[in-house]
């Protein structure tokens, strides 16, 4: 059976709302995708330790207030444990100036509000299939 | 690492290796080349050594939503005190349109994530019924091969009996909500004769006796001459009665 991708879609820090992260999680899976779903409030540490377990190729990480000032640490702990060709994207509300730095720090996309299902689909799935590529080429090594 | 002429089987043979040594990282890729059903997933397996002793496997089912994935939370809890190293392949259905799937498990057992004592797997069904996947027996000889105590299996929870779990699982563990009543009734047939324990989970209902005193005595009619099949009462989410069960696992995984 083919690797369509597989994503993990959680929520770090205080913010509680996890609609948006549900409801993107029947998008991935109703394009082919298998997607594992957290709900809110994880640590750092557990998001590295439970992405390592199911081998996946994308995190997506939901925000709609600060959350997403956390990002750059995820990716430092992902990076720091051999993890780094796991795309990271951010979904939710993101002020412009942060999107910049986010993008610094490594964030592979972010979904602003109003983003379409097909965009979050088809870009998600482009991610996933270079993360594979990422590991596939260390396999040959 | 040098492309040498024998650089592939090499990289097979340490990653073999690191899955012996139970790194986590590699029994996860290996996991997942299985699943996929690739021809590295295949030499894998192909190499891994025999094992010392046959794999100590639990399977749990139940109906969807009587707590299966918490109460597995909590056995990992307690089987960790006793000093047992524990994995958990969890299935979860997959679509039978798109082929994808939301595997919602492990948010039940987000406490255990950074153990070390501890590998926990999320997998889709991907189109086999039944309430397991297809790779789920390659699966956990693999993760016993990584020197894991006790592996739990959770099964889809179809509402129908998830029998097939009989056949990759030596101790089977049934779930049961307070309260059911005509429905146990109608899964009397099924899990009755393969299950070795039955729990009824969710024990903080006032239901709970009755349907405790109904399944005793649904297994009276069987007989004598039967098997003995321990019906415990747990409250996964507190974790009371936990520990007997965990007796109870340990005492039927030791005989088998
Ligand atoms: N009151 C009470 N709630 C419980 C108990 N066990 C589980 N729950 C709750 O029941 C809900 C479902 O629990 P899960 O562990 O996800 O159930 P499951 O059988 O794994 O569900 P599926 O995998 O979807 O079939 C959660 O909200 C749990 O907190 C219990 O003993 N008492
Ligand atoms: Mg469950």
């Amino acid at each position: 059976m083919n690797h369509r991708g597989k994503v993990l879609l959680t929520k770090i820090g205080l913010d509680a709302h996890d609609r948006g992260s549900r409801i993107v999680a029947t998008y991935l899976r109703d394009a082919g995708m298998e997607v594992i779903y957290t709900g809110p409030w994880q640590q750092i540490p557990d998001v590295v330790n439970l992405a390592d377990q199911e081998d996946v190729d994308v995190i997506g990480i939901s925000s709609l207030a600060t959350d997403h000032a956390l990002v750059p640490g995820l990716i430092q702990a992902l990076r720091e444990a051999g993890l780094g060709h796991i795309r990271v994207v951010v979904g939710g509300i993101v002020p412009n100036a942060e999107a910049d730095e986010l993008i610094q720090a490594g964030v592979a996309r972010i979904f602003h509000p109003g983003a379409s299902r097909e965009s979050i689909v088809q870009e998600v799935e482009a991610l996933a299939a270079e993360a594979r590529t990422t590991i596939e080429q260390d396999h040959q090594a | 690492m040098s492309a040498v002429d024998t650089g592939r089987d090499r990289s097979l043979e340490a990653l073999v290796e690191r899955i012996v040594d139970g790194h986590p990282r590699s029994i996860a890729r290996a996991i997942t080349e299985i699943e996929d059903q690739t021809a590295r997933g295949e030499s894998i397996l192909q190499q891994l050594p025999e094992p010392d002793q046959p794999a100590a496997v639990v399977g749990i089912t139940g109906p969807p939503g009587v707590g299966k994935s918490t109460l597995i939370n909590a056995l990992i809890t307690e089987l960790r005190a006793r000093e047992l190293r524990v994995g958990v392949l969890s299935v979860d259905p997959s679509s039978p349109v798109s082929g994808g799937a939301v595997l919602g498990d492990r948010i039940r057992m987000a406490r255990h994530a950074s153990d070390p004592g501890v590998f926990i797997r999320s997998l889709a069904s991907r189109g086999q019924i039944g309430g397991l996947c297809r790779t789920i027996d390659r699966v956990i000889r693999l993760v016993h091969a990584a020197g894991f105590d006790l592996l739990i299996v959770e099964t889809v929870g179809t509402g129908q009996v998830d029998v097939a779990i009989t056949e990759v699982a030596n101790t089977n563990v049934a779930l049961f909500a307070p309260g059911l009543g005509d429905e146990i009734q109608a899964l009397k047939a099924g899990i009755l004769e393969v299950a070795d324990i039955l729990v009824v989970n969710r024990a903080d209902s006032p239901h709970t006796r009755g349907t405790l005193l109904e399944l005793e005595s649904m297994l009276a009619l069987r007989g004598t001459e039967q098997r003995r099949v321990p019906v415990l009462a747990t409250i996964a989410t507190t974790g009371e009665g936990v520990a007997e069960l965990a007796d109870r696992i340990l005492d039927l995984a030791s005989s088998d």
